[in-house]
């Protein structure tokens, strides 16, 4: 059984989707957590190969770059999607929510008070409807959206969607109700939050403001 | 035999690592490049999943987002890595290309010009040496099989910052 062990921040943000994965396939692992101020000095060890986090430590091999690491452990666990075409899909729908989340992550690092406001109008009028409901259409093309985004079981791309409308639910973006027009979304965000593995680690994971 | 057609504007952008692919696997396919006056009847045709592109229609399927397209292609044509975890390289390197990638964008087509010329001496002077030399540190350890991938990878970002 090989030893993994996920370093990042302790932050949902980009090692959430990672957690997820270990949490739906069952699989132990050491989710060391760096705190911001230490980030600096560990930055210097030469551990990270973009000088970056989140990485992957397993069987002696790092590997970095959030989606990298997701998409290694997707392949390992049988989470990836089934063909070749699945696989596409589940990357076309992770790396449209991955564009979606930067727009998400500007309106949360933004200090200027003004400027903050302005990107939270713009988000939640434009670029997350616009995506919410493309990615709504694409998801009632698979069964009619009764099930998950992409084939018939659980990929990566239902825990990055999972991760990322954890945003939509807290503050700034809960007021604006952005996941109401879209019925299918909603329940597909009910279902995934009542899968018992997911729960177990919803419920126990730390609690973090991203 | 199965029909690709690739759409993307015209240019190489991020539509030329796909067809970069196409070439090394001497796969068939039809390179559609549109001007840019024809992207709105295209984009609200519902063609595009995401309403982006490049698009690749295959089968009657349609897959958007450039990364997807790619590792679709390569996955297919036995271009992506043997293992898993050669996946993961070739994908932590895709990425990381990509992120400069990105970072050029801002720079590009930046119209202020005092701001381009920050920008630009930024990204030539920190973000590209730093993310060139990891890469670079990556491929001495380890120059497996999917160093043709990354090869092209690398010749088409230099031939962008020229």
């Amino acid at each position: 059984m090989p030893k993994y062990k996920l370093t990042y921040f302790n932050f949902r943000g980009r090692g959430e989707v990672i957690r997820l994965l270990f949490a739906a396939a069952k699989i132990e692992y050491e989710d060391v957590r760096i705190e911001m101020e230490n980030w600096p000095n560990e930055k210097e060890s030469g551990k990270f190969p973009f000088c970056q986090m989140p990485i992957l430590e397993v069987d002696g091999i790092t590997i970095a770059q959030s989606y990298a690491i997701a998409r290694f452990l997707a392949n390992e666990f049988g989470l990836a999607g089934e063909t070749n075409l699945e696989r596409a899909k589940v990357d076309m729908i992770a790396d449209t929510l991955e564009d979606l989340v930067k727009v998400i992550y500007r309106v949360y690092l933004e200090n200027d008070k003004n400027r903050k406001e302005e990107l939270l109008k713009e988000a939640v009028t434009t670029k997350v409807p616009s995506t919410l409901a493309a990615l709504e259409k694409v998801f009632i093309q698979n069964d009619e959206g009764f099930g998950y985004l992409v084939g018939d079981k659980m990929t990566w791309a239902d825990l990055v969607f999972l991760a990322h409308t954890e945003y939509y639910c807290s503050e700034p973006f809960k007021q604006y109700g952005l996941l109401n027009p879209h019925a299918k979304l909603r329940a597909l965000r009910e279902r995934l939050l009542g899968e018992p593995r997911l729960r177990r680690w919803l419920n126990i994971r730390p609690t973090t403001d991203v | 035999m199965v029909k690709y057609t690739l759409t993307y504007f015209e240019g190489r952008g991020r539509a030329e690592v796909s067809r970069l692919i196409f070439a090394a696997a001497g796969v068939k396919y039809e390179d559609v490049r549109i001007g840019f006056d024809k992207w709105p009847a295209l984009k609200t045709s519902g063609r595009c999943p995401f309403g982006t592109l490049p698009l690749l229609e295959v089968d009657g399927k349609a897959i958007g987002q450039s990364f997807a397209v790619a590792r679709f292609l390569a996955n297919e044509t036995g271009l992506a890595g043997k293992t898993n975890y050669e996946k993961a390289q070739v994908d932590m390197i895709a990425y990381a290309f990509k992120d400069l990638g990105d970072e050029m964008v801002k720079f590009a087509f930046e119209s202020d010009e005092a701001k381009k010329a920050e920008l630009t001496k930024k990204f030539l002077t920190e973000i590209a040496p730093k993310t060139l030399s990891a890469v670079e540190k990556l491929l001495e350890a380890n120059n497996g099989g999917k160093g043709f991938f990354v090869g092209k990878e690398v010749s088409e970002c230099c031939m962008f910052a020229k």
